[in-house]
Order: structure tokens, then sequence, then C-alpha cells
């Protein structure tokens, strides 16, 4: 028999996450920095008597974990890890605004105050990506906030007014039944019915996303309902220069976390771990294949 | 924007402040769009524009 080209297993190439029921994949992960694999046996002794060493050794458990790092955030990843599926918006030609809620008091989304807050046709591409409050600072005028100026110069330049991310120069009249611009953003609040009477302190919030092709996502995270479902897992290592392909196809894995690294200019990284189970349909916990073409 | 529809309790209303004036009893700003108005104590309001004697009203302006 001739000496053989040793296997030889090298960086990573991609993984694809898969549903259990109908073996298609989530989706691939190609931004992939790390996916290896981890099988901590223990082996169980006996010692007994004078004798200071172990009369026999068995094997104990298995402990097989996967441990992730990845720098995307597809879709399918906050269901694998965070166990709730994001909601998809398609593109928004003409930008959004969200339902105005009120927040603090309830006289600033009513009769008595504003129908909502609406996107100033016209004037989408002025929109600007962020979260909104209103404001009551007398009985028919209102201050704007932002929570982010990340966006602030799409479209006609916005101004912080003040630190805690005013955006309205002066307080804005309400009036009953007619609009109310929001200079340089957009939007526009329309007057209720009336008589315009709110509470000063009252609040209201809204979201806002500017026009977009490439659509966007939503999703809440941390319901008591949310749970992280078993996937399976195929891992391919990169092709090597001889031409090798290495792969593990992981049966049955089990996630839970996903980090969110906002670092001063770094990208952010998931580090994850997965415990791999035993499947007993396939009567093991991971099938691993290696080609030399 | 659908028109306001008056009723007779503001019409006397009106009527009372055109007869007494309009004067500001405090100073307040208006701006609302393209308007906007700085109010000072004593200034004459019989120029504003009628969309805003209910806020004036209301803010005890009037």
């Amino acid at each position: 028999m001739a000496v053989t080209e040793p296997r030889i297993i090298f960086g990573v190439h991609s993984v694809a996450p898969y549903s259990r029921t109908t073996g298609k994949a989530y989706g691939l992960l190609k931004v992939i920095k790390d996916s290896s694999l981890s099988l901590q046996g223990e082996l169980i002794s006996l010692t007994g008597g004078s004798n200071k060493y172990e009369w026999a050794v068995e094997d104990g458990k298995v402990t097989a974990e996967m441990a992730l790092k990845f720098a995307e955030y597809p879709n399918f990843v906050y269901e694998l890890f965070l166990g709730k599926a994001v909601t998809v918006n398609a593109a928004d030609a003409s930008g959004f605004a969200s339902t105005a809620t009120n927040k603090n008091g309830t006289s600033l989304v009513s009769v008595a105050g504003i129908t909502g807050v609406t996107v100033l046709a016209g004037s989408e591409a002025d929109l600007k990506f962020g979260k909104y409050i209103i404001e009551v600072v007398s009985a028919t005028t209102v201050h704007v906030y932002t929570l982010s100026d990340v966006d602030i110069t799409r479209g006609a330049d916005g101004t912080l007014q003040t630190d805690d991310g005013r955006i309205t120069a002066s307080a804005l009249t309400i009036t009953a039944t007619a609009d109310t611009t929001i200079p340089n953003f957009g939007l526009k609040l329309t007057g209720a019915a009336g008589p315009i009477a709110m509470t000063i302190g009252d609040t209201a919030e809204f979201e806002v996303r500017p026009v977009n092709t490439g659509g966007s996502i939503d999703v809440i995270i941390g319901a008591s309902s949310d749970r992280t479902p078993e996937f399976g897992c195929v891992m391919v290592a990169q092709q090597r220069s001889n031409g090798q392909m290495f792969e593990i196809d992981a049966f049955k894995c089990k996630a839970s976390g996903l980090p969110f690294g906002l670092a001063e200019k770094s990208f952010s990284e998931i580090d994850a771990k997965a415990k791999l189970l035993f499947d007993p349909v396939k009567n093991g916990v991971f099938r691993q294949r290696h080609c030399s073409p | 924007m659908s028109k306001k529809k008056w009723f007779a309790s503001e019409l006397v209303d009106l009527a009372n402040i055109k007869e007494k004036g309009m004067v500001a009893k405090k100073d307040f700003a208006i701006h609302h769009n393209d308007f906007h108005l700085e109010i000072k104590k004593g200034d004459d309001l019989s120029k504003v524009p009628p969309i805003y004697w209910d806020n004036l009203k209301t803010e005890q302006v009037i």
C-alpha cells in the first residue's frame, strides 16, 4: 500500500443551518469566522486498594458543542438563536411613519390633540430613520424630539436644538383638523376634531423609515413564548489547494442567545455556542465526509 | 381638510372678542407651517387668521 496524502482540515467556508423537518437550509452563513466542533469526553476511572494506579477506565459522557463565530445577521439567526422570527417589510417607496401612540398621558393622540403623524407628500426624501417623541408644551403646542441623529442630514438637514434631542426650533401649533409640518423631517401632525386642549407633559412616540429599496425588518425579542428550535447544521471547511474538501453534518443542534456588538469602529461579531444532541433516527450526533478529488 | 363647523355659542364668543378688541393678554407664539407670529402682551390680534382664534382662546391669550 502506497503512502497517502494526509487528511488536513483548513479554514471554514460556510455554515448552513437546516430545518430538521424539510432538510432545507434556513440560509448559508458566509461571513463566518469559526465553526469548530468540540467533543469533550469523560473517562471514568476505577481505583481501589493500595494500588496507586487505576484498575479500569470506561467511557463517560461526551459533551458535544459547536462554537460558532460569524459576522452577519440574516433573518434566520433571530429564529435559531433568539427564538423569534422577524417581520419582513417590503421596500418603502415613499418612506414610512408608524402610528403615533400615547406614551405619557392620553391627551396628545386624542380628539383634543392630534389624530396622528404621517409622511408629508412631496417631502419623502427628507424622512430620517429614527424613533421620535412628541411632547405637549402648552395646551395647543408641541415639541418633537429624536432619539438619534444618525440620519439627521438625510434630505433637508435637520438640527438638534437641545441636548435631549429636540428637533423643533420653536413649539409647533396644533389647530383642529389642520396639518402641521415638522420642518425638514418630511412629516406632518394632523390636528384632531378639537377643540385642541392638550395636557402639558403628555408625550407620544412613533418611528420613521426613510425611502428604501432594500426593505426592512422589525422584531421584538424576549416574549415568554419565544423558543429556539432544534436544527441541523452542515459545516464545510475551506477547499484546500490540493482540492481536499471536508464536511460535517450535525443532525440535531440547539442554541440560545445572540450578541449584538455596537463597539467603536468594529464590526459586530456573533460568538455563539450550540449543543449537539444525539439523533435517535440517524443513530448518531454528526456525520463527517471528506473527499480528495 | 374639512371646513370648520361654527356653533352659535362660538359665534357669540367671537362677536364678543371683536367687540372688546383682539388684544393679547399674554405673550404667545404661533408656529404653524409657513405662518409664524410672535405675540407680546398688549399686541393687537385683529389680523390673526381666524384659524388660530380657538388656539388663542384655549391659551388664554384672548
